[in-house]
């Protein structure tokens, strides 16, 4: 890190070093809290602090990044690196999602908190397969019960989630709802036109 | 409209109708509701799916299609305060709901091939670091703890245990099972009997087993010299007693 003279930048400098420190020893992804009770700063501050870094990291010619999932930090490599990475780590083969599966996450990820029933009633057949399955991959989890008679489960996504589809968090999926109703509208009427 | 020869194999009711209205290029506003149904049954016969739960859902489905079907080949009533429903609109909002979700998915499965190309690190933490506990601080521990308090904890415990006791069931005995039943007992000493002729009273009760067995012998002796099988004969009171069988070996 470049050396600031202002005291102000020199100690989000010093900040930034134990941040990159921690960060690279961890591995996994740290919550802001933690980073903060080292940092002995408050979130506010420590969020600037990550603001920072992250940026840094962004913009000078790194093949590491920090990314934030859903308030927590981890360090990972980019994604232009993967060509030359490949040729030295042999990464784990990651299980593929089968259409069954991609869709079911997708309710659940855009409906959250969903019950099973729910999920069942958009796709027209029965989903509990298809839940399990996306629990064991730790994709998606139980958080909590709904208030009515039988008290049936909620899922929703977790962080490895966030992780494997280059999410940052829920709000920041992607937001097709009014656009492709729109388009379907758009189709819908374009064929009216024809045919009259 | 031909059926292709390929079948595919699809994942539920909604999917399948979906293909069908994409392949006749089909407005989801206005489905031509006869043909497609027609389409959607002939592949319902033609499908080899032996899973019962889904096969069931593809039977509600073709059963709401026919339902619509029927609903549009009658003729609309003609009730002013009545809003003009298409029997169609609720399969179609659950078309469209399904297609929404359907390209979603196929947005994250993008995503899923772009996020793969970033690795993460495992933890790299020294053993020592990690296996680390605190030392013990037992000032801290027992912090506010008063022997009263100690008291106080023992009690509920203990109140809890006597209010799971059940006060009627747990005063219940145990009821044992014989060892020996008398019935067993007599035909035992009957064939004893028969085979032996005669023998002493105190030879038979001391090579019983247990106390139990002493007496249901005792009693099945005084039965069998109820019913006359066998005999008593003491020279004098105190003497040895001797039994002697009645019947005749078999």
């Amino acid at each position: 890190m470049v050396e600031q003279n202002e005291a102000g930048s020199t100690a989000v400098s010093d900040k930034a070093a134990i941040v990159e420190a921690v960060l690279f020893t961890m591995g996994e992804s740290v919550p802001l809290q933690k980073l903060a009770d080292v940092l002995g700063l408050h979130t506010e501050e420590t969020k600037q602090v990550m603001r920072q870094i992250m940026s840094e990291y962004e913009n000078e010619r790194r093949g590491i990044q920090i990314i934030e999932l859903d308030g927590a930090y981890q360090m990972c490599t980019k994604k232009q690196m993967y060509e030359y990475l490949i040729q030295i780590a042999r990464q784990p083969k990651k299980q593929v999602l089968t259409d069954v599966l991609l869709e079911t996450l997708s309710i659940i990820a855009y409906k959250q908190p969903v019950t099973k029933v729910e999920i069942e009633k958009i796709r027209g057949v029965s989903s509990g397969h298809a839940v399990n399955k996306l629990v064991e991959y730790n994709l998606v989890c139980e958080i909590g019960r709904l208030d009515v008679p039988g008290r049936p489960l909620l899922f929703g996504t977790t962080e490895e989630f966030l992780r494997r589809f280059g999410v940052n968090s829920i709000e920041e999926l992607p937001k097709p709802q009014p656009e492709q109703v729109e388009e379907f509208r758009q189709e819908a009427e374009e064929e009216i036109r024809l045919k009259v | 409209m031909e059926l292709t020869v390929k079948l595919e194999s699809f994942e539920g009711p909604l999917d399948l109708l979906l293909h069908l209205l994409e392949k006749n290029k089909v407005n989801i506003y206005d489905i031509p509701i006869v043909e497609i149904t027609n389409q959607y049954m002939e592949y319902i016969h033609e499908m080899e799916r032996q899973d019962l739960d889904i096969m069931s859902e593809f039977m509600v489905m073709a059963a709401t299609l026919i339902d619509i079907k029927a609903k549009m080949l009658l003729p609309k009533k003609a009730a002013e305060d009545e809003e003009d429903v298409d029997p169609r609109a609720e399969l179609v909002q659950q078309l469209l709901e399904y297609k929404l979700y359907k390209s979603i998915s196929y947005e994250l499965k993008d995503r899923q091939l772009d996020a793969d190309r970033v690795m993460y690190k495992e933890p790299t933490i020294p053993k020592e670091v990690s296996a680390y506990v605190p030392p013990l601080n037992l000032d801290e521990l027992l912090d506010g703890l008063t022997l009263k308090k100690l008291n106080a904890v023992f009690e509920t415990v203990m109140k809890r245990q006597i209010d799971k006791l059940d006060p009627v069931r747990s005063k219940f005995g145990r009821i044992e099972k014989e060892e020996v039943s008398l019935d067993e007992k007599i035909s035992v000493l009957e064939q004893y009997a028969a085979l032996h002729k005669t023998f002493s009273f105190r030879g038979l009760l001391e090579r019983q087993s247990s106390r139990v067995q002493v007496i249901v012998t005792f009693l099945a002796i005084l039965e069998l010299m109820k019913t006359g099988k066998i005999e008593i004969f003491q020279e004098q009171a105190f003497d040895e007693i001797h039994i002697t069988s009645r019947i005749a070996a078999a």
